[in-house]
């Protein structure tokens, strides 16, 4: 008895998958390079981090700050290496930004634009538990919210996909506000994947890349600033060839392949800019619903 | 190797989306039919579309992690597939028990003839399935691997991370508990009628 040909007998499906039955989950990945956060058994990209403060604020706030308002300033000269001075500068600049606190049920807007000049957008939950959209690549994609632990994709011919989750508030509650506790912070917060430099570069961007308060970004900065082995290159370029400002670490991954955190700021305005694998982020706010904008 | 275009390896693809993210779809488009052919078989078609996603959303998440050494990208997804299958062993034992009730794939035809190969094949999957079930998971990846997708020892070794001669031992074990179990099958007794 060959039970090897009996098993293969056994095994089900012959064929392969056709192209359009992968349309979506094809979709779905490109999705994610587009914000490229790395997933480790978390719920679908939530992207965006927004706060909820306290008051009727305006309904709609635009969060990029206008060019005239912010004025640029040097780099104050001292002792300290080049990449801590221009964090350091980055955070004071973060503390002028607006401060503003979402409702709920609001979504922050980004809109990113990249190298070939195409723009993405995305309206992410303020808390993670309504369903935002996407503009991606020209494709349409809608994200699920998380709710009661769960989260259900719609698909096509009415099908839903179910799936676990954990709801992701387009912003942690209660993000520390001091350097310090922001470290702390970032370590713990790296859902088990390990503790290595890559992982916390990860968690850097995703925080980064959305709305934070302006004290808890200033504290991110300041985070960062303190990690050993920062380079910082001042002849980096932005995802449409403008001159930037580019912090790394200094780090390489097992197999050599090198370190692909890079934080990149407006070298006028200290303003983030994304992290070099991603667009640059051209308009970020706060709205009442998906597909309005700021 | 100036510019790697998707007629690339994988490896050259997933280090040129280290920078350019959106590369890795080229991943996808090579891989993700057998992946999900391979979850299906596991686990039934409606776990192989979500955790097929899950797949490539880890494997892209790990990018930066992935060993040039690898040319192909394969027996790495088949590694972080057969993970998630690791987390679902229920699920996988109820599509082992819901193929041998359904029977062999309807083939074009039928004659009465067939039928006795037919019902001895029906009484052999219910032993497969119990079979199946009853192996240890690192034994079960490993002889799944290599019957169902047909990895070669090496590949296994990359996909499972796990030294060849782990794989060799892990497949004869499970070899020899599947044969013991069909063995037993008293789809012996139906065959000697004829």
């Amino acid at each position: 008895m060959d039970e090897m040909q009996l098993l293969r007998d056994f095994a089900g499906p012959a064929g392969l998958p056709a192209r359009d039955d992968l349309a979506r989950k094809r979709a779905e990945l490109l999705a994610a390079t587009a914000s490229a956060r790395p997933r480790h058994r978390r719920a679908l990209w939530g992207g965006v981090t927004a706060a909820g403060l306290a008051a009727a604020v305006a309904a709609v706030v635009v969060l990029t700050p206008a060019e005239d308002v912010v004025r640029p300033g040097p780099l104050s000269p001292g002792p300290e290496p080049e990449p801590v001075r221009i964090l350091h500068a980055a955070a004071a600049k973060a503390r002028a930004l607006p401060d503003v606190t979402p409702r709920p049920d609001q979504f922050v807007y980004s809109r990113t634009r990249l190298a070939d000049g195409r723009e993405n957008e995305t309206w992410a939950s303020v808390d993670g538990t309504h369903d935002g959209l996407a503009f991606l690549y020209g494709h349409e994609a809608e994200v699920a919210g998380c709710r009661n632990g769960k989260s259900v994709q719609k698909e096509s011919h009415g099908r839903t996909v179910t799936n676990r989750c954990v709801p992701h508030p387009a912003a942690p509650a209660d993000l520390p506000t001091d350097a310090d506790a922001m470290l702390a912070y970032l370590h713990k917060s790296t859902y088990g994947e390990g503790d290595t430099l890559r992982d916390l570069g990860n968690e850097v961007v995703t925080l980064a890349g959305g709305y934070l308060r302006p004290a808890a970004r200033a504290a991110l900065y300041e985070a960062v600033a303190k990690v050993p082995g920062l380079v910082a290159r001042t002849d980096a370029k932005d995802a449409t060839g403008r001159p930037v400002l580019g912090i790394t670490w200094n780090s390489t991954t097992e197999y050599g392949i090198g370190n692909q955190d890079e934080f990149l700021f407006d070298p006028v305005t200290f303003a983030y800019l994304g992290n070099g694998t991603t667009g640059t982020v051209v308009s970020q706010g706060i709205v009442d619903s998906v597909r309005q904008r700021p | 190797m100036s510019s790697p275009g998707e007629a690339g390896d994988d490896a050259e693809i997933i280090t040129a989306s280290l920078r350019q993210p959106e590369r890795f779809a080229a991943v996808f488009d090579r891989h993700a039919p057998h992946i999900h052919r391979y979850l299906a078989r596991r686990l039934g078609g409606q776990a192989a579309d979500d955790l097929m996603g899950e797949t490539f959303l880890i494997a892209f998440g790990g990018r930066g992690r992935y060993d040039p050494a690898f040319p192909s990208a394969r027996p790495w997804l088949y590694g972080i597939a057969t993970n998630l299958v690791g987390q679902r062993r229920r699920e996988e034992a109820r599509e082992y028990r819901l193929r041998a009730a359904l029977g062999p794939p309807a083939d074009q035809d039928s004659h009465a003839d067939r039928v006795a190969e037919r019902v001895t094949a029906q009484a052999m999957n219910d032993q497969l399935a119990g079979a199946l079930a009853g192996l240890a998971r690192r034994d079960r990846d490993v002889l799944l691997l290599i019957a169902w997708e047909g990895l070669a020892y090496e590949e296994v070794a990359a996909a499972l991370e796990i030294p060849v001669g782990t794989v060799r031992s892990r497949l004869n074990r499970a070899r020899r508990k599947v044969r013991a179990e069909l063995g037993h099958a008293p789809a012996e007794e139906v065959s000697n009628h004829g």
